[in-house]
């Protein structure tokens, strides 16, 4: 197991340095930069200046490698948009309210959507199946910020339950929103996984075994069925946390959560190169994270599983 | 400034032209002084750093932190705020100001003359970049040392030639230099906190200033909060605290919000929003519009000879072929007003009739005369502008205008924001056709309209457009001290304008927002100069 994740993480480092290349190759081919605003008369000295401040009179390659030998060294250098703060800064402040709101999502998709794809399984073509099938089939073509419209429409405007927006901590009414928003699809996408994967397992053999021996009822889904459908569970959990933990922008913009998922907007729309770089590799490491925890995961679901 | 920074996102479909009041119920008695707060939404602001302001989210809040020098009301006018008085000497080169005496920052601490000096030369040192330096280039020396000829700011003329006087040396005659004054990036700084926290000095704890409210607290992303300046050396205000709600997208949240009951104003009502507000029985009432000092307009490229627009006969036929009045009203559904002269209303140089007149008809003919009888033979051209909704339905508007009227086919591309900059960037060198963009004052004086953006050595907008008579008409104009004169020039400057239309007017800019009805003396200032002394107006009733 020591060997394996230290052989996964060895091979972590080429993927980061392409995903750093391609994002820094990405983010300078595209047109339009920093100071390509059209606000306000800039003065030719005047963006010369700016360039010189960030390097940007550099050769292309220079950059490349002091952006990459900054990074290294722990500083992610300014951000050409919020001058006042360093990307460090703008991560360490924003990045643990998407990771909460995103770790409150996932709680409430696993809530949600295990029961939902249970239930779906079990009484597979009833009534029940249907509607939780029908719940799914909302979940997954509703939009994420068309469902924090309507709740802050329904509650908040119309109901007058809830704030707005805002945000006070996990354990404020105002984190119902945005986590049910953000908690959602991903919730509908659990159930319907779990629904095909458990309606295959409750075919083995062995749960008949099980049934035939007098086993009854949810016991013999939960214990027998449940634990050998997660796998697939698993796997997509992983892509759904690193979605949900890097924050959702419109979500945070429409119920003002000061998370990151905005950066990920406006450091695009500002061509803030420092903060798009930085967030291109902060989301390439929960990538890389995530997919490593889910392949270990494997191994507590499955006895079969082993990592040498 | 373009403008986007200030009211962002577009402003568009809106439904028939509700009556907009401003009731206020008089015989309300004012609320306790620990319920004078106003509940207000912003956009993150970057900071409160004089020198590199620059857009809406700062300066509106940056100015009730800051005193500049004087500042000008509605009817033009200079008004004295840290400066008691100011002398303008007969060549109009040398300005002087005598400040306050007895004015205190935040901590305590006097406000000098010296305070001032720093201030202005800081915007001018290259190290700091500011965008708005080239705002100081009328001050002798300035751009010497902003381009790094010289390597110190002594050269630049700005001296305190005492603890209450500051001197400053013009390098010619620029007879809006108060206007430029009364600006954000004119506003003091201090050094001492510069120095001792760096770019970090503008955070709550760290932030001194010396305007009528300071800087309580800021959560960003979050809220922020401004308290009225015990130390302040003016009248008190009424209004004890501001908390603004800070949120990436206020056009969009800030309704809901308000209705909710969390905050007393509303950012700019979203074109999808308009239409229900205006038949809401409660917040039908609740709306106000208001001027903003600006301008859309279609921007051609007069020296492209492979494209039509540089005929000024064809940029004349399809001016007088847009109905400008259908626009405003049916198009943007009277969010915004026909614009048929470039300077806005409220600003010198503004004309109340445009020159050219005749409509449809004298559209035809002219285009006609330039070659292209009922359209016959006309190459067409190509209209870009940066993705807003309120451009895409004019730009539209206009290509089913011409279309009908004068039997031309005209072209459109929408471009994304960053890549339109960049495209415009290129048109300073590149031959084009034309493209949508708008401008709003900084400041309402022509110096920001005419000089700035038609002059031919200026040139902001690449109209490439040369006309000798129209440049010395502003030079002089920039330059004149006598009102009636200066006005006169301006007017004669616009006539030419809007003849040979370089950029052809299409609406002036406005913003519509709901007020609570408790809320009194709250109005959007129509440049963002005028931001100052706001929130010193508001008052909040009992309710």
């Amino acid at each position: 197991m020591g060997t394996y994740l230290l052989r996964r993480l060895l091979l972590a480092i080429p993927t980061m340095v392409i995903v750093y290349t391609l994002a820094f190759l990405l983010i300078h081919a595209t047109p339009g930069g920093p100071w390509d605003n059209a606000e306000k008369p800039l003065a030719p000295q005047v963006l010369a200046n700016l360039k010189a401040k960030y390097h940007l009179d550099d050769p292309l390659w220079k950059q490349y490698v002091l952006y990459l030998d900054n990074a290294l060294h722990g500083s992610l250098g300014p951000s050409y948009v919020n001058t006042s703060q360093d990307v460090t800064e703008i991560i360490k402040e924003f990045f643990p309210v998407s990771l909460q709101l995103g770790a409150a999502a996932m709680v409430f998709a696993i809530a949600i959507g295990i029961p939902l794809g249970t239930l779906a399984a079990v009484y597979r073509n009833t009534p029940v199946d249907y509607t939780a099938m029908g719940i799914v089939v909302l979940g997954i073509s509703i939009p994420n910020y068309v469902m924090a419209t309507l709740l802050v429409t329904v509650f908040a405007v119309v109901l007058h339950w809830i704030p707005t927006g805002g945000w006070r901590g996990l354990l404020d009414v105002r984190v119902l929103a945005p986590m049910v928003a953000i908690g959602f699809r991903p919730a509908t996408t659990l159930a319907r996984y779990l629904r095909t994967s458990l309606l295959e397992v409750l075919h083995q053999d062995y749960i008949r075994t099980a049934q035939a021996k007098g086993l009854v009822g949810f016991r013999v889904i939960v214990r027998h069925g449940l634990k050998n459908a997660l796998t697939p569970i698993a796997t997509v959990s992983g892509i759904l946390v690193a979605d949900v933990i890097t924050g959702s922008f419109f979500v945070e913009t429409i119920t003002r959560v000061p998370g990151i998922g905005r950066y990920f907007v406006t450091a695009t729309t500002g061509r803030d190169y420092p903060v798009l770089l930085a967030l291109a590799l902060l989301f390439a490491i929960i990538i890389i994270t995530m997919n490593i925890l889910v392949d270990l995961s494997y191994a507590l679901i499955d006895p079969r599983v082993r990592y040498q | 400034m373009k403008l986007s920074a200030l009211f962002g996102s577009a402003v568009t479909i809106a439904g028939g032209t509700g009556a907009l009041l401003r009731s206020q119920p008089a015989e309300a008695a004012l609320a306790a002084s620990a319920k004078q707060v106003l509940r207000y939404p912003d956009q993150e602001p970057l900071h409160f750093d004089p020198a590199t302001m620059e857009a809406r989210p700062e300066i509106l809040i940056g100015m009730a932190l800051f005193d500049p020098l004087i500042t000008f009301d509605n009817n033009g006018r200079a008004v004295p705020v840290a400066a008691r008085s100011w002398t303008v000497s007969p060549d109009g080169l040398t300005y002087t100001f005598h400040l306050r005496p007895g004015m205190k920052w935040s901590d305590g601490r006097p406000v000098t003359a010296a305070d001032y000096e720093y201030a202005w030369k800081r915007v001018l040192d290259p190290a700091i970049a500011s965008d708005y330096a080239s705002a100081f280039y009328p001050i002798k020396g300035a751009l010497d040392y902003n381009k790094g000829k010289v390597k110190t700011p002594d050269n630049v003329a700005v001296k305190a030639l005492d603890t209450l006087t500051l001197r400053a040396v013009m390098a010619a005659p620029a007879a809006y230099f108060p206007r430029l004054v009364s600006t954000w990036n004119y506003m003091p700084v201090p050094r001492w906190q510069v120095e001792k926290y760096g770019k970090k000095w503008v955070e709550a704890g760290n932030h001194v200033g010396n305007g009528m409210f300071t800087l309580q607290s800021w959560e960003h992303d979050k809220d922020l909060v401004i308290v009225a300046n015990p130390r302040y050396w003016g009248p008190k205000p009424t209004l004890q605290k501001v908390v603004f709600t800070l949120t990436d997208d206020p056009f969009r949240t800030s309704l809901p919000a308000y209705e909710n009951n969390e905050l007393d104003v509303t950012d700019q009502i979203q074109p999808a929003d308009i239409m229900r507000v205006r038949s809401d029985p409660v917040l039908s009432k609740e709306i106000h519009k208001f001027r903003w000092s600006g301008t859309a307009a279609l921007f051609c490229d007069t020296t492209n000879t492979k494209s039509p627009l540089s005929n000024p006969k064809v940029r004349q036929a399809l001016y007088l072929a847009i109905d400008h009045t259908r626009i405003a009203n049916d198009v943007l559904r009277g969010i915004y007003d026909p614009a048929t002269t470039i300077t806005p209303p409220g600003t010198i140089g503004s004309l109340a009739t445009p020159p050219l007149t005749g409509g449809v008809a004298r559209a035809r003919q002219l285009l006609s005369e330039a070659g292209y009888p009922d359209g016959k033979g006309f190459p067409g051209f190509k209209v870009t502008w940066p993705k807003l909704v309120t451009f895409d339905l004019v730009a539209q508007a206009l290509q089913q205008m011409w279309q009908d009227g004068l039997k031309i086919t005209v072209t459109l591309q929408q471009m994304e924001p960053k890549e339109f900059n960049a495209a415009f960037n290129s048109y300073a060198t590149q031959p084009y056709d034309a493209f949508l963009d708008r401008w709003g004052s900084d400041y309402e004086d022509p110096a920001n309209w005419a000089n700035i953006l038609f002059d031919s050595e200026q040139d902001f907008f690449h109209t490439k457009w040369h006309n000798t008579q129209y440049d010395s008409l502003v030079r002089a104009g920039a330059a004149e001290g006598n009102a009636a004169k200066r006005k006169q020039l301006y007017e004669s400057a616009e006539k030419i304008l809007d003849t040979e239309l370089p950029a052809i007017p299409i609406f002036h800019l406005g913003v519509i927002i709901a007020v609570k009805p408790w809320v009194q003396g709250f109005a959007l200032p129509p440049a963002a100069t005028a931001w100052y002394g706001t929130f010193g107006r508001v008052k909040i009733l009992d309710h």
